[in-house]
Parts: structure tokens; C-alpha cells; sequence
């Protein structure tokens, strides 16, 4: 611009300048609307870097993927930093198996172990999975492996949607990413009218008594270790991810290791930061603007809509059996995205019945939904080869 | 249409299906069995409990 310097004024796209909004709406809800702000904010900046012209943060191949390299090709300028965040955190898949780690310590199985057949809302509720993987497939616009990592996000589980784009699909890890957190700070909007939709009135003002058995610590420590060897089992591919979540959740319950459970709640904001920022740097224009990004969009809310649609006749299946009736709308917490959709169920079923309170009976399938996401993946890459 | 794998298909949507509930299934009635034996191995002496409040 001057003569002397390149300026990037003169090298701006519209497409730079729609995602640039993109990032500021992002953070602007993060920030303002307190919606998931520790992802949304890092994503937010993350698209401001890859979308300015030479500000070289990370540099792509042709082929939309980002450049790989280390530190020589650092100093010779071939790539950017967020590209060796990207190389050695989400190639490798580092990022999302630690931050499981993570999100272990922080989880409590108690209302799973006290209600095990809460387990089956949690894989009831993948309905809308299978059900966004036909539609994708079958329409012809993504591959079997695309498809695949689009549905996952009906299972509203972050880390296991990573891992499985960075396996199957990683030009779509941007996109996917991005929707699958936005998505997930939308479980308040989305849920309630389907829940409505399924089930009537009566149903959904069945009484539960607040309270769940009490759990002993045997049960708790044996928990993890139980569902990391059935899962490890039976879909040997879930392993990394089961088997992450499970030792985090062990730190947690074994009650002598609470510095290293600490640890790992503390490395999950770091890590978290690392996601946040990378994943937005995987939104340049010229990736992001295609039809596809519209349809992950879209299918993404078909996807949540049958998750919970499965999740709630899940439960009303399971109720056929049982004498003593399960207020069905606790089978739509199935869907992971902790504990947002608990507490989606825990308001609907106050509001139909001002005596219940079901929070501890929907974070049962709340915290299944995020073990059934993992199965999922484990499946996913098992057939196709991730 | 034409360039889809139908057994693909079929093992996605399911077999994997399936499995999925295969597994949780089996996870839900382990967790179950468990919880049962601790339940039966460690139950505290109740009948020893209440028999000794009502001596105080």
C-alpha cells in the first residue's frame, strides 16, 4: 500500500468480511449472552486470524486442508503457528482424548449407576445419528465417512465429534465443530417442543420421587472400570475415548488421587483454549462457504431433533416393562450435552407437575448419552475404517 | 444414488444400531448384577441399627 510493505487491505475478500461477522457474532455471544464462552470466544478470534490475508497464523494446502510442518517450517514461513497447534494436537487427536480426560473428572455417574437402565436412553437417543447419516449418505452430498461425522453431532457430545472428523473427515472439522458447540448452547430452544410433540400431558406430569438410591464408593470406583472394559470389548475403536473418560472419572472417584483429578480439569481449560482457537483458524472463506456448510447446518437440528425423539421413546418402551412408570420426558436428556438437557427436562417436568423434580433422574441418561456418543464413534470408525 | 454402497449402508445404519444397543445393554445389566452383589455382600446390619436406637 505504502510501497514498502504489503498491507492486506487490497487482498480482503467478501468472504473474509462475512466470516469475519461470523467471528464477532460468535464471540459477541460468547461474551454478551454468555452462550458456551469458552469455546465460542476462542472460536470467535480463531476465524478473525485465518480470515485476515497474509496474516500467514495458518496457512492451507490447495486441497482446503491446513499445511503440515513443524518448527523448520515455522522459520521459513511456510506455515503458521495454529497450524503446529493443529499438527500435534488435533492430527495426532491429542486435543480431543485429553480433553475427555477432562470432562471425566468432572463427571458424577451416580444417577447412571443408581438407575442403570438409564443406560438405554442414552443409546435410544443416537437416534438422530443413524437417522442424519442416511439422510446425508443417501442424498449423495457427503461420502459414507462425511456423513458420518455430520450425524455425529446428534449425539451433542464435543470431543468424540472431533476425534471422529479428525479420523474420517477433517476438511469438515471446521464447520462440524463450530455447529456442534453452537448447537448444543441451543439444547433450551430445540427440546422443549419435541418433547411436547411426543408425549401428552399426563405423561409428562408423572411424579418421581426427587431422590435416587445412594451409591457407594465401590460402586463408583468399579463403574468406570466396568464400562471401559465391556466398551473396549465389544468396539475396540471407542477405547481411546472410553478409556479417557473412564480414567478421568477413576481420578475423580477413587479418592486418593484428587491433585491428579484437579490437574485434569485444569488441563481441560487449556486444552479447551488450544480447541477453541484452532478449530475457528479451520474456518477460512474458502472452505467455509460451500452448500455443504449449509446442509451441516441444517441436518445438525434433524440430527438433535431425532436424538431426542429417541431418547423420549426409549423411555416410553422401557415403561412398558416397568410397574413403577418413568416420567418419559427423562429419556430425552439421552442426548448428552451435560447439563443442558437435564435441566431442560428438570424445568418441562415442573412445569406439568409443580411437585417434581427430576434433575438427578435425567442426569442419569444425561451422562449415558455421553458414553453411547463414544460407542458411536468407536462403531462409526470400526465399519469405515477411521 | 448410484454411487451408494448399500452394505455400507446397511453395517452404518444397522448393524451399528444395533451393536450400540447390544453393548449399553449388556453395560446397564453388568452395572446392575454389580451394584447387587455390593448390595448383598455389604448391607448394613439395619434390623442391629434400629434395635440399638431403640435402646437409647
Amino acid at each position: 500500500m505504502l510501497g514498502l510493505y504489503e498491507s492486506a487491505f487490497g487482498l480482503i475478500t467478501w468472504g473474509n468480511i462475512v466470516m469475519l461477522i461470523i467471528g464477532a457474532l460468535l464471540i459477541y455471544l460468547g461474551i454478551a449472552k454468555k452462550i458456551e464462552p469458552i469455546l465460542l470466544v476462542p472460536i470467535g478470534f480463531g476465524i478473525f486470524m485465518v480470515n485476515l490475508p497474509i496474516a500467514g497464523i495458518m496457512t492451507y494446502n490447495p486441497d482446503g486442508l491446513p499445511a503440515l510442518g513443524g518448527l523448520k517450517e515455522i522459520a521459513e514461513g511456510k506455515i503458521g503457528i495454529l497450524n503446529l497447534i493443529y499438527y500435534y494436537g488435533l492430527e495426532s487427536e491429542l486435543i480431543p482424548l485429553l480433553i475427555f480426560l477432562g470432562v471425566g473428572t468432572l463427571m458424577d455417574f451416580s444417577p447412571t449407576i443408581a438407575r442403570p437402565v438409564s443406560l438405554i436412553f442414552g443409546a435410544s437417543a443416537q437416534l438422530g445419528v443413524f437417522v442424519v447419516f442416511l439422510i446425508a449418505y443417501l442424498t449423495g452430498f457427503f461420502t459414507a465417512n462425511e456423513a458420518a461425522c455430520v450425524a455425529i453431532i446428534g449425539g451433542s457430545d464435543g470431543p468424540p465429534t472431533v476425534y471422529l472428523t479428525v479420523a474420517l473427515a477433517p476438511i469438515l472439522l471446521g464447520p462440524i465443530t463450530m455447529v456442534a458447540y453452537s448447537y448444543m448452547a441451543l439444547v433450551p430452544i430445540l427440546q422443549p417442543p419435541i418433547i411436547r410433540l411426543l408425549t401428552t400431558k399426563k405423561e409428562r406430569a408423572i411424579y418421581m420421587s426427587p431422590r435416587i438410591r445412594e451409591v457407594s464408593k465401590l460402586e463408583l470406583i468399579l463403574f468406570p472400570i466396568i464400562v471401559f472394559l465391556v466398551a473396549a470389548l465389544f468396539v475396540p475403536k471407542c477405547a481411546p475415548l472410553v478409556g479417557m473418560l473412564m480414567f478421568g472419572n477413576l481420578l475423580r472417584v477413587s479418592g486418593v488421587t484428587d491433585r491428579l483429578a484437579q490437574a485434569g480439569s485444569i488441563m481441560n481449560d487449556i486444552l479447551l483454549l488450544l480447541l477453541g482457537v484452532c478449530v475457528g483458524a479451520l474456518m477460512p472463506a474458502q472452505v467455509f462457504f460451500s452448500t455443504r456448510t449449509l446442509l451441516i447446518l441444517g441436518l445438525a437440528v434433524v440430527a438433535f431433533a431425532f436424538s431426542t425423539a429417541g431418547g423420549i421413546l426409549g423411555a416410553k418402551v422401557v415403561n412398558l416393562f416397568l410397574k413403577e412408570k418413568i416420567n418419559p420426558i427423562v429419556g430425552a436428556a439421552g442426548v448428552s450435552a451435560i447439563p443442558m438437557a437435564a435441566r431442560v427436562v428438570q424445568r418441562e417436568g415442573q412445569k406439568y407437575n409443580p411437585r417434581n423434580y427430576l434433575l438427578m433422574h435425567a442426569l442419569g441418561p444425561n451422562m449415558a448419552g455421553a458414553i453411547g456418543t463414544s460407542l458411536v464413534a468407536g462403531v462409526f470408525m470400526g465399519i469405515l475404517g477411521g | 444414488m448410484a454411487n451408494i454402497d448399500w452394505q455400507v449402508v446397511t453395517q452404518v445404519a444397522g448393524f451399528g444400531f444395533l451393536v450400540l444397543f447390544i453393548v449399553i445393554a449388556i453395560l446397564a445389566l453388568v452395572v446392575w448384577l454389580v451394584s447387587l452383589v455390593i448390595s448383598k455382600l455389604f448391607k448394613k446390619p439395619v434390623a442391629t441399627e434400629q434395635s440399638s436406637e431403640s435402646t437409647k
